[in-house]
């Protein structure tokens, strides 16, 4: 009689408790794990006012309304843990961010504590301030160079729009060595920025101008971030650009994020057209999965659909997935394949 | 801009006033208040009173509404807050347009001043006119209520310049809606509850989302 009655309570309680994740996508019949090498945590008073105001107008009202409290939740080590779960993505890298202009500052510090709250799944990219870098040069870098000997730490952010210094900025070449001499890579953000006070011009913007670094610098790797991406306009912007240095160059490697967001790209074509593009020009084997989560509740899971549907469609064959999802991560980045 | 909201209101068909004494052939009702119906119908009869508490997500607030003896007019007093951080201090008139005593249908229209706080803050005159359509069904009384809220904005830039600071200011009206559905329930004479469903639209065209509240109202005549 009691077995009678606690079989049925068990089972609700397990019902009603919370599923384990299942990680991984489905992509031609077979599961891949997924990498998600651009995430984004923080303080939200490191950013400043005016997107603060921006990432504010974004939430879902009347959320808007307390966006510190609703974005607390999701820039936490805690917060991404959640959103890489309900999407399936096994490990994913944290950016420190160095912009206090524009989207604000991460410092290296917060992003060390929050990899070691789940060290097996969490990796840190660190960066440094370059907006007093003639009068600070040697204490950014060195303060970057203890943070890459920290655990976890895999590679270096940068975004030359949002940090407000030229793209083909000559002042920087002890940061591209210690880049090579490190074997970290750089990731850059390429392509126009929505949010306020980015610094729109081509110098800035236009992975172009970066070229003669790519060239001077072949032990550096040089991840380009969004594919040059016009966000201002929605637009492919310096996709073929980035494409082309990726063919040319075999230290470049490239990152579709964010560009095919729902906001971004409403119809997904643009998603397709460069995952098009970058299967076209054979350079597959260098293109990096990444998101720019959390942004929002759901976006990560969001985006990594819209990516693997923008895979099939443009023909990618499940190794072709596989080798963007996770095996590319660990050969730029120099770590272990991911467990599926 | 937005036009004026419309106010519809769906009566429940059923037999009203069953706790209430024989229709009167003066369309004034008669007997006790009301509170739930002159609450959710947003004007009390000559001499009577109610008073609102309301609860939920994302609004909070009071509301007070007094007969008046003029043109049956009400005087109306409102404070609402979404999240304790987007605030209306309202006050104004206002009147049975239709009332049949078993459907009510009334405008309002109040004005006075909001801020909201936080990182979407702003501030500045406000107004808003609502429509009410409520209907006595006895103990039951279900009611719609469309507002729409308006506030006048006053943005000021500096400019810094060599000849010295230039202030410039741009004025413009933003428009908050918002769509309500109750059902008050009497609990005995001069106290009800309501439960309802909110669908205000911050900061169109973003997308809100819908809400939900419950009232405790009060009421009774002088």
């Amino acid at each position: 009689m009691v077995e009678r009655m606690i079989t049925p309570i068990l089972t609700l309680l397990l019902g009603c408790a919370e599923e384990a994740p299942v990680y991984g996508v489905s992509f031609g019949g077979e599961r891949l794990p997924v990498v998600d090498m651009h995430l984004h945590q923080g303080e939200w008073n490191l950013i400043p006012e005016s997107t603060r105001r921006f990432l504010a107008s974004r939430f879902p009202a009347p959320l808007g309304l307390i966006a510190e409290s609703t974005a607390e939740g999701s820039l936490n080590a805690e917060g991404v843990l959640e959103q890489l779960d309900e999407a399936g993505v096994i490990q994913g890298a944290l950016f420190a961010v160095y912009a206090p202009r524009t989207v604000g500052v991460a410092t290296n510090e917060y992003v060390a504590e929050q990899v070691l709250q789940d060290p097996e799944r969490l990796f840190g990219l660190g960066s440094l301030r370059l907006d007093d870098w003639n009068n600070d040069a040697e204490a950014q870098l060195a303060g970057l160079a203890a943070t890459l000997e920290k655990p976890g730490f895999i590679g270096i952010k940068l975004a030359h729009a949002h940090q407000h210094v030229r793209l083909d900025d000559p002042r920087f070449d002890a940061l591209w060595s210690l880049a090579a001499a490190t074997g970290k890579p750089v990731y850059l953000h390429t392509g126009s920025s929505p949010f306020p006070n980015t610094a729109q011009d081509a110098a800035y913007t236009d992975p172009a101008y970066f070229e003669p670094i790519i060239a001077a610098y072949p032990d550096a790797q040089f991840i380009l971030g969004h594919l040059g991406y016009d966000f201002i306009n929605k637009e492919v912007g310096a996709l073929d650009t980035c494409v082309e240095l990726a063919a040319r160059y075999e230290n470049v490697w490239l990152e579709p994020s964010a560009l095919g967001s729902a906001g971004s790209d409403p119809t997904g074509a643009n998603l397709l057209t460069a995952y098009s593009a970058m299967k076209g020009a054979g350079v597959i084997d260098r293109v990096v999965y990444g998101s720019d989560g959390p942004q929002s509740p759901g976006f990560v899971a969001e985006y990594l659909e819209r990516s693997v549907a923008a895979m099939e469609g443009a023909g990618y064959t499940a190794e072709e997935a596989r080798a963007v999802l996770s095996l590319n991560f660990a050969a730029v980045f120099g770590v272990e394949p991911a467990p599926l | 801009m937005s036009p004026l909201s419309l106010l519809l209101v769906f009566a429940v068909s059923a037999p009203a006033l069953a706790e209430r004494p024989p229709p009167n052939p003066d369309p004034r009702p008669m007997g006790p208040p009301d509170p739930h119906l002159d609450a959710l119908a947003g004007a009390s009869d000559l001499g009577d009173w109610a008073v609102s508490l309301e609860a939920g997500f994302p609004f909070f607030g009071a509301r007070g509404q007094v007969a008046l003896p003029w043109a049956g007019l009400n005087a109306v007093g409102s404070v609402n807050s979404a999240l304790f951080t987007d605030t209306w201090a309202l006050g104004g008139v206002s009147k049975r347009w239709v009332d049949t005593h078993r459907v009510v249908l009334s405008g309002e229209i109040l004005v006075g001043g909001t801020i909201r706080s936080g990182d979407l803050s702003r501030r500045g005159p406000a107004s808003q006119t609502t429509l009410r359509l409520a209907r006595g069904h006895g103990r039951v009384v279900p009611a719609l209520t469309l507002s729409s809220r308006h506030v006048l904005l006053t943005d000021v830039q500096e400019i810094q310049t060599a000849e010295g600071d230039v202030v410039q200011r741009s004025r413009s009206i933003a428009w908050s809606p918002v769509a309500s559905f109750d059902v008050g329930v009497g609990v005995c004479p001069g106290f009800a509850v309501s439960a309802g469903l909110d669908v205000p639209w911050f900061d169109p065209p973003g997308f809100s989302l819908p809400g939900a509240h419950i009232n405790l109202i009060v009421g009774g005549w002088k």
